[in-house]
């Protein structure tokens, strides 16, 4: 009876072993998610007065669709252009000792995958606004062998870039103690044809990037239901 | 027996915790190549050597390691501007030296880089050291 248990209770105990092993195993497994629809992100809830005077809780969200830059082609890039447009935005400057290239390589993954898909645009903010000139830009870009404005390359006035970040709700400003002196996170923020934040993504990480062009396929569709 | 068992029980930790240390690494403790890679030359010249078609050249091309194998260790310190080609491409971009690392850790980079790329062994300190007291 004794022996019996024992055995009962060692396979049990191996049983267990292996569920919590495959679980585990599986948690860790994570290839791009198939997604049936994306958040609208950046709302936040605010006490609005409406038509009839009447208070109401309302939901505000970032105006990214007012803006005014300057392309690598010496041309104005505002929001207006992006009406009806889905793109891909980022912050970095030519001069990156640290996160850019990486974020570049992967913008540029993307920018061939959607090279002849005319709804789809990407928009890379220089924060460097002393050095990363418009020559420079274009130098840039020309190396990469990508053309605006699908893939725009913008400088302006930092406080104006500043102040897109913040709309974005990322990170980019200058840090003295930041390696190359400006300080930015390498998100990829997916804005849709509204104007609006759909998703953010690592730009760093190649798997993040493919859930990004996975996502983007979905918002075509999202969108193109609504035309 | 109780001898026996307590063996075999700190024998299969002793194991699970080497698998631990090597599966982590996958280097024995103490070859910090790779580590040095990642930190100091993989933010540009990427994880796996391709660099940034036509910004930053590639370090995954045998040819080219073996070519530039006399000067690695001068561009590592010194850093490299100006027009390069590798592999049919140019580039003319500005790579900043990195004086602040040791001969060791250089010879510790070159050994991560050429044998990953290049099938080779890298540079040794003393190697490292002639170099830099004649780079041009």
């Amino acid at each position: 009876m004794k022996a019996k248990n024992k055995v009962m209770n060692q396979m049990k105990f191996q049983i267990y072993i292996a569920l919590m092993s495959a679980v585990l195993f599986s948690s860790c497994i994570k290839g791009v998610q198939e997604k049936t629809d994306l958040p609208v992100l950046g709302g936040e809830e605010a006490l609005v007065t409406n038509e009839d005077g009447k208070p109401q809780i309302d939901t505000l969200y970032p105006d990214l669709a007012s803006f005014e830059f300057m392309n690598q082609d010496s041309q104005i890039v505002t929001g207006e252009f992006y009406n009806g447009k889905i793109y891909v935005t980022d912050f970095f400057f030519t001069s990156c000792p640290t996160i850019c290239p990486k974020m570049t390589k992967q913008m540029l993954r993307l920018y061939r995958a959607f090279e002849t898909d005319d709804q789809v645009y990407f928009l890379s903010h220089s924060i460097d606004t002393r050095n990363d000139s418009v020559p420079k830009l274009k130098a840039y870009a020309t190396k990469l062998e990508v053309e605006a404005p699908k893939w725009n390359f913008v400088t302006g006035k930092m406080k104006h870039i500043q102040a897109m970040a913040e709309k974005y709700m990322v990170v980019a400003g200058e840090d003295d103690a930041a390696p190359g002196g400006y300080m930015h996170s390498g998100h990829f923020v997916l804005i849709d044809g509204n104007h609006k934040i759909r998703g953010y993504y690592d730009g760093t990480v190649e798997q993040d990037v493919d859930q990004l062009a996975s996502d983007i396929e979905l918002l075509k569709e999202l969108e193109n239901a609504h035309r | 027996m109780h001898i026996a068992n307590r063996l075999k029980v700190i024998g299969g930790v002793a194991i699970l915790i080497l698998i631990a240390i090597f599966t982590r690494t996958c280097t024995l403790p103490g070859d910090k190549s790779a580590e040095l890679y990642q930190s100091q030359c993989a933010n540009c010249h990427m994880d796996d050597g391709s660099g940034l078609e036509g910004l930053i050249p590639p370090l995954n091309n045998a040819e080219r390691l073996k070519q530039i194998k006399d000067q690695f260790a001068c561009v590592v310190f010194y850093g490299k501007e100006g027009e390069l080609r590798v592999g049919g491409a140019s580039y003319n971009g500005n790579m900043k030296g990195m004086p602040q690392l040791s001969s060791e850790e250089i010879a510790s980079i070159s050994s991560y880089v050429y044998s990953t790329w290049a099938n080779d062994r890298g540079l040794s300190v003393k190697q490292v050291n002639e170099q830099v007291a004649n780079c041009r």
